[in-house]
């Protein structure tokens, strides 16, 4: 494929949680607020580039019978530098999503495009995967968290926003539903989503 | 409090009040691709009980006797993440070997253990809840039988939904979220059973 | 067998270039991270008692904690002390600052096991009560909790609760709480200026007769 239909792929036919079913603990579990998926999101993306490149670096010298442990350490490696970075510069969001940043060694996104992709590409290319695939995870995770923040918390990126003028329009306060921002909530929210990518998918079939 | 009231907190609240899969979201990526049945529900519930079991034991003994004597905390990821590829990996052998039959059943699913965030996740909380030795076990293995008891109730209702006529909208993925979400409001009314 | 020698020396070599990698990567952070750790413990010190500048090291004294507070220039105003009285059902684990005429300058109840909802009124906020508060005491911050804010400024030995004829505000129906908190910060605070006025009197006593100060000293702080 060209460059370009490698860098639009992780935002069309291989989104991630989307189109491509993997990846589904720390969506559902830092998407509670829009800061910390975006944190999350973008940390992915980080241990993304790092893994792919190096291991389309070191594609052909590594044996295949470990392959995958290989892989595996190479991944937590760059897994453990985000967290121990994130510790430093931004401690209050990396107590709030701490216990899912080492998860992302064991995120099957990364593992899977390391499999799929860099083991058997080019650099170069292995780069603009991993960057497509890392931005498309994180704008699924905005979209996610965006939804519950706003809904279950009445907030985006902290702040509220359904101040006076709610009050004023709608002559109650805004009570937030707060199933939101529960475990459901995110179940409910992935499932209405996918639902929207299913009459994507069907609208496209009518129409070819 | 006693020990043994505190891990019977332990067993519920792994398995009810904060089940792994339905209100921690651990385990989810198994929990969507293994529940379609119920045999390999049952197959995969277990090992992963054995593997979390297993890896609870060893990575506490990792933290307490290497990793916080040398002061090397930061290896934590990494030496945990071997720690359970390894024993996957020791797993898969004996299963082979023992029963072919087993073996095949859970094809692929074996060595994928090693990415369930379920394995990984209990051994971080084990120590980020202070747990002595025993305790981080009962942790692990309850938290595996809280794993495997939400992917049987999905099996079960899956089997059950391939003969319901289902919205074209809601059809794959989208129905299993809806109905994961409904199970996990049924489990919040688990909460306040013990204070954990 | 030689195959395996491989596989083992590529898998040693990818485990020693990442824990080389790593362990230069937690040298940069560490540093960083404990700086903000002690920027955090710090601050809650600064809480409970505004006009220390410095706080040592703390020192065990029978049941409590002391850390002697010093101003900008070095003098000694008193101290942050840590306590644990026991309440109604468990200990409360209390902070509280004392300055040298025996004032409280700041309370914090860190943690306790009392009944909820009753007992745990300690950490509520309630901006009505603490404007009614602040018109008596203007040191109270009315965005922290009021039980705890209306400790500043009285003197530790006038901390009676309403119900026993003192000043102050107790729990609506958790006395019992209320003076477990006003003795702790009594008894805690006699505590402290026993040790206080011991360790002075040996900074009094001749240097030259080591032996007999380290003997005293060792028994004070018992």
């Amino acid at each position: 494929m060209t460059t370009l239909e490698n860098l639009k792929k992780g935002f069309t036919n291989e989104m991630p949680l989307l189109m491509y079913m993997l990846g589904f603990c720390p969506a559902l579990a830092v998407s509670t607020s829009v800061i910390n998926s975006i944190v999350m999101g973008l940390s992915a993306t980080f241990v993304l580039i790092g893994s792919n490149v190096i291991i389309s670096i070191v594609r052909k010298i590594i044996p295949d019978e470990i392959r995958l442990p290989s892989f595996i350490l190479i991944i937590a490696t760059f897994v453990t530098i985000v967290d121990l970075i994130l510790g430093a510069y931004l401690p209050d969001i990396h107590k709030a999503i701490g216990l899912f940043i080492p998860l992302i060694v064991v995120n099957c996104i990364i593992l899977g495009r390391a499999e799929a992709f860099a083991s058997k590409n080019n650099i170069f290319q292995s780069l603009i995967d991993a960057i497509s695939i890392g931005l498309g995870f994180t704008l699924v995770l905005f979209l996610i968290a965006t939804i519950r923040e706003i809904l279950g918390n009445g907030s985006f990126l902290g702040f509220d926003i359904f101040g006076d003028w709610f009050n004023n329009f709608f002559k109650s306060e805004f009570k937030p539903v707060i199933v939101m921002i529960l475990p459901p909530g995110a179940f409910f929210t992935m499932g209405f989503l996918l639902a929207i990518i299913n009459y994507f998918k069907s609208v496209k079939n009518k129409k070819s | 409090m006693s020990e043994i009231i505190i891990i019977f907190n332990i067993v519920i609240s792994a398995i009810f009040i904060n089940n792994f899969v339905l209100s921690r979201f651990l385990g989810i990526c198994p929990f969507i691709g293994v529940s379609k049945k119920i045999e390999t529900s049952i197959g995969m519930g277990f090992a992963v009980i054995f593997v979390m079991s297993l890896a609870s034991a060893i990575t506490f003994l990792i933290q307490k006797f290497i990793l916080i004597p040398y002061k090397i905390n930061y290896l934590q990821t990494i030496s945990f993440i071997l720690v359970i590829a390894t024993l996957v990996q020791f797993i898969e052998m004996v299963i082979k070997k023992q029963s072919q039959g087993l073996y095949q059943a859970l094809g692929i699913y074996l060595p994928l253990i090693t990415t369930n965030c379920a394995v990984l996740g209990v051994t971080l909380l084990n120590l980020q809840k202070n747990f002595n030795f025993i305790e981080a076990v009962i942790n692990g293995f309850s938290s595996g039988v809280g794993f495997m008891f939400a992917l049987l109730i999905m099996a079960g209702i899956r089997e059950r939904l391939e003969y319901a006529e289902i919205p074209e909208i809601l059809k794959g993925a989208s129905i299993i979220f809806f109905t994961a979400g409904l199970l996990s409001i049924s489990f919040i009314g688990f909460s306040g059973i013990v204070k954990m | 067998m030689k195959d395996y020698i491989k596989l083992s020396f590529i898998l040693f070599l990818i485990c020693f270039i990442s824990a080389f990698l790593l362990s230069f990567v937690n040298s940069k952070t560490s540093p960083i991270k404990e700086k903000i750790l002690s920027d955090k413990e710090y601050k809650a010190k600064k809480e409970v008692f505004e006009e220390a500048e410095k706080f040592l090291e703390p020192v065990k004294y029978k049941d409590i904690e002391i850390y002697l507070c010093l101003d900008k220039n070095e003098k000694e105003i008193g101290a942050i002390i840590k306590a644990a009285p026991s309440g109604f059902s468990g200990n409360i684990f209390i902070l509280f600052g004392i300055n040298l005429n025996g004032n409280i300058t700041g309370l914090k109840v860190i943690s306790h096991t009392e009944t909820p909802g009753l007992g745990s009124k300690m950490e509520e906020i309630n901006k009505k009560k603490s404007e009614e508060l602040y018109k008596k005491n203007n040191l109270i911050k009315k965005d922290k909790p009021w039980f705890q804010e209306q400790f500043k400024n009285f003197n530790y030995n006038d901390l009676i609760v309403d119900k026993d004829g003192g000043k102050i505000d107790s729990l609506t129906a958790a006395t019992i709480s209320s003076r477990a908190v006003c003795n702790g910060i009594k008894n805690a605070a006699k505590k402290f200026f026993d040790w206080y006025k011991n360790k002075n009197n040996m900074n009094n006593k001749n240097i030259g007769d080591e032996e007999q100060i380290d003997a005293q000293t060792s028994a004070t702080k018992k």
